[in-house]
């Protein structure tokens, strides 16, 4: 393997890296998700709790009660936004390319990144960064799901009030799934095809490792 | 557990409505038992044609009101008995047998502990007999609370009502 090639290799791995990274960090930031969705749903049940009790001791005002109707509907999306914002601001606190510096130095400096790498834990990464990207999928999926229902119960409140025409509560949250399903078929497919690539990197990987500790370096 | 907690206080909650579209003597009911509070809307839309008589509200006190708009009352009837745990445990063990009505009209029992009724053809003594429990023994004051008043005329008649156990 001469200089060129092993630099080309170092950077491609690495970059490779730098994304397995990022995966790695939304599985992280999965905590922070799942507190801030529940925090959404307890803030949301409180406020129509309160509003509940309001209309039934102070009064049950028509006004107040579509104010509070939009305010009970915004708090899911303005946590949605907030939690989905949360995962973004971690996964971009993920510096790509720091090793460029490194790699710039040539053979020597991509040898010292090399040494530097520890196989166990980035095997281990990757493993973690598949299953994290499959479960945020499934969460993203899920929350779409939370709102296309919620939005379509309101339409169909909005129909029922205005038409007189109503729909079964199952066919609003079945129609809202195949709405969600439709609309993110290009993410579905992409995660999926992207899973794969990080199957692809485990055995690449693998070949990779076995390949730099037994390789003769030229100069 | 927050979740859950909050669950159990949104199930308390209760809610009903009624609509009668006819002419004649109705009487409006909201009634309960004694242990909810509720909270009943109560909406008279008289027939909007020029000819139309008007429509005659009379009251529980004797009091008498014609309308020929519009008309909506709010009223609240306050809690007045001790909390009865049959009612929460009715709610979230729905393993239990439902009780039989012990009322003749009224659908009052601990799975349904607020009603709303828009009662057609009435005669002046409508609450005996609305009022009239199945059983003779039962003591039918101290465990209901009770609202009502007589419409007469073209109209149209909608309450709804809204209680909790607090």
């Amino acid at each position: 393997m001469n200089e060129d090639n092993l630099s080309s290799k170092m950077s491609e791995f690495m970059t490779a890296l730098d994304q397995v990274k990022k995966y790695r960090e939304i599985v992280a930031s999965l905590t922070d998700f799942t507190i801030m969705i529940l925090g959404t749903i307890v803030a949301a049940i409180s406020f129509n709790n309160f509003m509940r009790l309001h209309s039934l001791f102070i009064t049950a005002d028509h006004g107040q009660n579509i104010f509070a109707y939009f305010l009970f509907f915004a708090i899911f999306p303005a946590g949605i936004i907030a939690a989905v914002w949360r995962v973004r601001q971690r996964v971009k606190s993920v510096k790509p390319s720091e090793w460029k510096t490194t790699l710039n130095e040539g053979a020597a400096g991509a040898l010292k990144l090399i040494q530097e790498l520890e196989w166990d834990n980035i095997f281990s990464s990757i493993r973690y960064a598949k299953l994290g990207f499959f479960i945020y999928g499934i969460a993203k999926i899920l929350v779409y799901w939370g709102i296309a229902t919620g939005a379509l119960y309101v339409l169909n409140w909005g129909v029922q009030w205005l038409f007189h025409m109503n729909m079964d509560l199952f066919l609003v949250v079945a129609l809202a799934l195949v709405v969600v399903v439709f609309l993110n078929r290009n993410d579905l497919r992409k995660r999926y095809e992207q899973i794969g690539r990080l199957d692809w990197l485990l055995w690449e990987l693998r070949w990779f490792e076995s390949e730099f500790r037994g390789a003769d370096f030229e100069a | 557990m927050i979740l859950a907690a909050q669950w159990v206080f949104l199930s308390s909650f209760q809610s009903t409505i009624a609509v009668l579209h006819e002419s004649g003597k109705r009487a409006v009911v909201a009634s309960k038992i004694n242990y909810m509070s509720m909270r009943a809307t109560i909406t008279i839309y008289p027939r909007a044609t020029p000819d139309a008589e008007p429509v005659l509200v009379t009251f529980s006190n004797g009091s008498q009101l014609e309308i020929t708009e519009k008309y909506s009352k709010q009223v609240f009837l306050p809690k007045s008995g001790s909390t009865n745990w049959d009612f929460h445990f009715s709610i979230f063990l729905n393993l239990m047998a439902k009780p039989e009505h012990e009322y003749v009209q009224m659908t009052l029992s601990n799975d349904n502990p607020i009603d709303v009724d828009v009662v057609p053809d009435v005669s002046d003594d409508f609450l005996s007999w609305y009022y009239e429990p199945i059983h003779p023994d039962l003591d039918v004051q101290d465990e209901i609370d009770l609202y009502w008043l007589i419409v007469e005329g073209d109209a149209t008649v909608s309450i709804s009502g809204y209680g909790a156990p607090f």
